[in-house]
């Protein structure tokens, strides 16, 4: 094939909806900002903004100013970024695992993530050297790892993997309630109990720097395996006799979902339902293929993080819901109509 | 494509599935193999596909080893259709039979006009060029097997490997599939249970508990002596004075005492 059509057909795409889905992602940042319990003008926000990149020296409230680049501005992106990581991870392991509850808390990265997060805040562990977040990973990977050979000794299969999830998730669940029963004073047992529900007040710009380019990742990993993932639909036998090497496709997607999302609760908690719910109800609208339900997963779960903060902000004057809290309020039902509608097909 | 096999054979735990297989299929011809249920058919078309781990013996594609080639060139030489596969995706009829183009595509080979014409082929080959739009999930039977079917002609490979691909079909298109396949300049090796069928083929093996235990033309294979050991059936040879053709009436045996019993 000439050079030329191959730039061509690798840059269709990117015009058919990198340049609308970025204009929508803009958007819902901006609106993301601007919004909350001070509204602050549009114009604002572009001006700091521009002072903040490339010094452009508008006149800005110094507070204002404060508020947007310090506080909201990394909060709705480490919120998009979650909000992709998550739905993208969600996509992976529904498309992988053949089984439609599949979420990226399945494998027992949250159950994982909150004992190391717990075992570093209760127990003191690493010493003051590692924080609840550097906790959370390694607690996340660690549960993986454990998982994974769990399924793998049970013989391999995705219902193998599944059933190793619960089991991991529980136990760590399990270890989770025992340390906070046991050392907890009120306090922490009430600090912990917030950033298990999900608590993005606490992301500054150090944050972003781990989100984005996590996100970004997985997205350009996952767009490079969308046929794979479409041969899949018929299950892994039927993947390897169309010319995808199983183990390898598994390995590597399933790893890079496992990333995303330790990185994605580290950083702001287990932020539940939005890699079950997005997945499911982007696939009514995109169809199943994952060229097109990839993007447009990324995309509906930042912008569906991003609002469910706004409203989780906004909900009780003067008080932050945990976001967790609003996802699920809203997940649940709207999973329910979900399940409703496709009750032919599953 | 020339398919040849040597002691080819799997072993689920400790009980041997297929064993000591050894075969040479001929570029371009049919191969049926036929056998009771349980007998390996499903198992040794697995293996030949290349996708059992840890089979014993080895498998050659036009003398190359099939183990030194990469999932990708195997798709691309070797289509594969299974007895019945399901999906939950809401897939329709056009999107699995794209399915046959993935190993020849990639990241910067992405699908083009003439993988549509292909697809297009395919479809109309098993005549489901109307029902493009139409969803997996409200397929009949045999219906799922004309597409899954499409999907591997879709694939372009020059090795054929259907498992028992008349299952479901009426009885025009149980004819009309064998006649497509008999009349492709591919090598295909299909398993049958249809004796009368078997005969359509160039030659015929013949499982009995994992082993190869007769191979041949239909008319070395199926004799009545053997059709009675293996299948437990008194065949009675008809002709048709049609075509001079031959074909079975069978009774079973060992039913009738039973029934004199009662």
């Amino acid at each position: 094939m000439p050079r030329k059509t191959v730039l061509r057909a690798l840059l269709r795409p990117v015009a058919l909806w990198g340049v609308p889905g970025g204009i929508v992602l803009l958007a819902a940042v901006l609106a993301g900002v601007a919004i909350g319990e001070t509204p602050l003008p549009l114009p604002m926000v572009a001006a700091v903004t521009a002072n903040n990149l490339w010094g452009a020296g508008y006149e800005v409230d110094l507070i204002d100013a404060g508020i947007i680049w310090n506080y909201r501005l990394p909060r709705t992106l480490v919120a998009a970024a979650c909000g992709a990581g998550l739905a993208l991870s969600g996509v992976v392991l529904q498309a992988l695992v053949r089984n439609a509850l599949a979420d990226p808390y399945l494998l027992g990265v949250s159950a994982g993530a909150s004992t190391g997060a717990v075992a570093v805040t209760i127990l003191g562990l690493g010493g003051g050297m590692i924080g609840i977040s550097g906790g959370a990973f390694a607690g996340a990977v660690l549960a993986f790892i454990l998982v994974a050979a769990l399924a793998r000794a049970a013989g391999g299969g995705s219902a193998q993997l599944v059933l190793a999830g619960v089991a991991g998730s529980a136990l760590f669940n399990a270890i989770t309630s025992f340390l906070i029963a046991k050392s907890a004073n009120a306090e922490q047992a009430r600090g912990i109990m917030f950033w298990l529900l999900g608590n993005l007040s606490v992301v500054r710009w150090p944050d972003v720097w781990l989100a984005l380019p996590a996100a970004g990742f997985g997205l350009l990993v996952c767009l490079a395996f969308v046929r794979s993932m479409d041969a899949f639909s018929f299950g892994a036998n039927a993947a390897a006799s169309l010319g995808v090497s199983v183990r390898r496709v598994q390995v590597m997607l399933i790893g890079v979902a496992t990333l995303m999302t330790a990185t994605m609760v580290s950083l702001v908690g287990s932020i539940g339902f939005v890699g079950l719910v997005i997945p499911h109800a982007i696939r009514l609208v995109v169809g199943p293929r994952h060229a097109r339900l990839i993007p447009a997963s990324a995309l509906a779960g930042a912008v569906f993080l991003i609002a469910t903060d706004f409203v989780s902000r906004m909900l009780i004057p003067g008080q932050v819901i945990p976001i967790g809290v609003v996802t699920a309020l809203v997940g649940a039902p709207g999973f329910a109509l979900i399940i409703i509608h496709n009750r032919r097909r599953l | 494509m020339r398919l040849a096999t040597t002691a080819l054979g799997w072993a689920a735990g400790a009980r041997q599935i297929v064993s000591d297989v050894t075969l040479d299929i001929a570029p371009g011809e049919t191969f049926g193999l036929i056998g009771p249920n349980g007998s390996g058919k499903s198992t040794l078309l697995r293996l030949m596909a290349g996708l059992v781990p840890r089979a014993e013996g080895s498998v050659l594609l036009n003398d190359v080893p099939l183990v030194s080639l990469s999932r990708q060139e195997v798709a691309r030489r070797i289509a594969f259709v299974e007895q019945q596969v399901e999906t939950s995706d809401a897939l329709s009829v056009c999107d699995v039979v794209e399915l046959g183009r993935t190993p020849w595509l990639s990241a910067v080979v992405p699908f083009g006009p003439q993988d549509a014409d292909i697809v297009r082929e395919a479809l109309d080959a098993v005549g489901m060029a109307d029902r493009v739009a139409q969803g997996w999930s409200t397929l009949s039977g045999g219906e799922r097997q004309r597409v899954q079917i499409a999907r591997a002609l879709a694939q372009r490979p020059r090795l054929l490997l259907l498992d028992e691909p008349t299952n479901h079909l009426d009885i025009h298109h149980q004819l009309a599939l064998l006649r497509l396949v008999s009349r492709l300049p591919v090598t295909v090796i299909l398993a049958l249970h249809d004796l009368n069928q078997a005969m359509e083929c160039d030659r015929l093996g013949v499982m009995e508990s994992g082993h190869l235990i007769a191979c041949g033309s239909p008319a070395e294979v199926l004799t009545p002596e053997r059709l009675a050991a293996i299948f437990r059936v008194r065949a009675t040879p008809l002709r048709d004075p049609a075509d001079n053709s031959t074909l079975f009436r069978f009774q079973c045996l060992g039913c009738e005492t039973e029934r004199t019993r009662k």
